[in-house]
């Protein structure tokens, strides 16, 4: 069953204008334990959601009366932390890359298969629960952290430290480490123990924003002046001021443009900023923190990042550990994410077979923790009863260990042995992708294809 | 509802559907070329797509995106084919689950 909240009638917005098909995603919602609200049209969509404010909404582009993308946009201006899961027919996916471009959670091509569009709502709505577990109170605090640093390894014990020390500071702090392996939630532990805990905590993913829009969402937009004797229209907020007082945390800095890095550059320096479009110089307080899936070092001496940016930025750096360096941390976490995952799917599952352990021990986890959390879904989504057991874990895991053992006895080899061509294929864009933090614009530059490529195959796995 | 009536909803409502589709398309078969209103038309080559795949009707959906994409780029020679093809299509498509539907 999914989380109690996620079951009111006013958590999730359905809006698709085929009556079958809004009764057949209906059916398997309500079956997953959702209680979804319905609209057919754009309109409908619009004034349920001002109504009800639900926080996930699953979106069709193509609606009678209005564009699905400007619909998402209304939604997205009246409560911008809505998680939106925009749908889509096969070939139009195109709209789906500009959605998500435009602050979609994530988007489905029809046919929808059930466990993929369960798989979504579940994931958008386990997002908002961690983001509103991080702004309540003390306890959720901790919990939070408690979450974020489970684990007792030595190379999770020195983060602790150094997040200790750099909390009480105001000076910028830079985490490094592989994909996965909880980058965000150590930008936010170093919010919760900083004075400005109480504040809000914005963030702002450079790589997964379009660029030509990216001045506009860190600086914010004033719109132009309409005609006399009307009143100017309210300033758009960017994420620098919405950070006002709290922390701001920027990933992937490196994929800003030359010229929006020396725009940040001046804010740095001067503590203010000139909205686009307007001429007035905002004064904000704003603690920032920044990631970067590639070393910034090396971003710098390649002409990437400019050199002043990256000395004003590069001030404190944590380094996030890899899974696979924290020894028996991953049986702590894996009990963890089970029971929640558990929880979620209305399934029993409370432990793991001996094997299972073992075998977690000697894995590589490329994808580090979550890698972890899609094997266990994984189990939970597909498999009954209360241990998860080995045959239950994905196929492809005993290549991983293979992978691991055989290294430097051409592992290539080994990892791919038995899987076709288009298997192969999946494998590596997908592993692409998550090495940089799910940019999809970033892994097809250096896989050296066209992004709408990646799109166009994720599209035909959903498919298959 | 039970399994069975749920499944009987669910066939009866995409067959009205398939029918709305049907009768959408054949009303822009029969009007003269130059009144063709090619936005609608578009929507419901869209629409039937979207029904058609989720059905496993997948060579009805194939058809509805080819006429989707002649109305977007007002492929009026394609359309000249691809429009009476997608409306008997959907016919047949409304016809076999109103069979399915008898069977149960």
């Amino acid at each position: 069953m999914p989380h109690q909240q996620d079951g009111t009638a006013h958590g999730l917005l359905l809006v698709e204008d085929t009556p079958s098909l809004q009764m057949l995603y209906a059916t398997v919602l309500r079956k997953a334990g959702y209680k979804p609200m319905l609209a057919a049209s754009g309109a409908e969509a619009l004034t349920k959601f001002a109504e009800h404010r639900p926080r996930v909404v699953l979106l069709d582009l193509m609606l009678p009366d209005a564009d699905g993308l400007m619909v998402m946009r209304e939604i997205l201006e009246l409560q911008p932390e809505t998680r939106i899961i925009v749908i889509t027919a096969n070939g139009s996916v195109n709209n789906a890359i500009e959605a998500t471009r435009e602050g979609a959670h994530d988007f489905l091509v029809k046919p929808l298969g059930d466990i993929r569009m369960i798989g979504a709502v579940a994931s958008a709505f386990a997002e908002l629960r961690e983001d509103v577990s991080l702004t309540i109170d003390e306890a959720s605090r901790s919990d939070a952290l408690d979450r974020a640093f489970m684990g007792r390894s030595v190379a999770m014990q020195e983060v602790h430290s150094r997040i200790a020390a750099v909390a009480a500071s105001t000076a910028p702090v830079f985490i490094l480490g592989e994909s996965g392996t909880g980058k965000e939630m150590c930008a936010r532990a170093v919010h919760l123990k900083s004075a400005r805990a109480a504040q809000r905590f914005v963030t702002l993913n450079c790589s997964a924003t379009d660029p030509e829009r990216l001045e506009i969402e860190l600086f914010g937009q004033s719109p132009p002046k309409s005609g006399r004797g009307q009143a100017q229209s309210q300033v758009r907020a960017g994420a620098v001021a919405q950070a006002d007082g709290g922390t701001l945390f920027v990933q992937n800095i490196q994929d800003m443009s030359p010229d929006l890095q020396a725009a940040f550059l001046r804010f740095l320096q001067r503590s203010s900023f000139t909205p686009v479009g307007d001429t007035r110089q905002i004064k904000v307080d704003v603690r920032l923190i920044c990631t970067a899936s590639r070393d910034p070092t090396e971003d710098m001496r390649a002409g990437r990042l400019r050199e002043d940016l990256y000395y004003r930025l590069f001030v404190i750096p944590i380094t996030m550990p890899p899974l696979r360096a924290r020894g028996t941390d991953i049986h702590l976490l894996a009990q963890h994410y089970l029971a929640q995952i558990a929880a979620e799917e209305n399934k029993q599952f409370c432990r793991f077979s001996p094997d299972v352990l073992d075998l977690f021990l000697n894995l590589p986890w490329q994808g580090n923790v979550r890698e972890l959390i899609n094997v266990l879904r994984h189990a939970v989504i597909l498999h009954e009863g209360e241990i998860v057991t080995r045959e239950m874990l994905p196929p492809g895991l005993s290549d991983a260990r293979k992978l691991a053992t055989n290294a430097g006895h051409s592992p290539t080899n080994a990892v791919f042995e038995g899987l076709t061509m288009a298997q192969i294929e999946e494998r590596v864009i997908t592993a692409a992708i998550a090495r940089h933090d799910g940019s999809v614009p970033r892994a097809a530059r250096e896989l050296d294809i066209a992004p709408s490529t990646i799109y166009r195959k994720r599209e035909q796995w959903d498919k298959s | 509802m039970g399994g069975s009536e749920l499944r009987g909803a669910l066939l009866a409502q995409v067959q009205l559907d398939l029918n709305r589709c049907h009768d959408a398309l054949t009303a822009t078969l029969h009007a003269p070329e130059q009144d063709r209103d090619l936005l609608a038309l578009c929507k419901t080559a869209h629409e039937v797509k979207g029904l058609a795949a989720t059905i496993g009707a997948f060579t009805l959906a194939e058809t509805a995106m080819r006429a989707e994409l002649a109305c977007t780029s007002q492929d009026v020679a394609a359309l000249a084919y691809l429009l009476p093809e997608l409306t008997t299509q959907t016919a047949q498509a409304g016809t076999a689950l109103a069979a399915l539907a008898k069977e149960d």
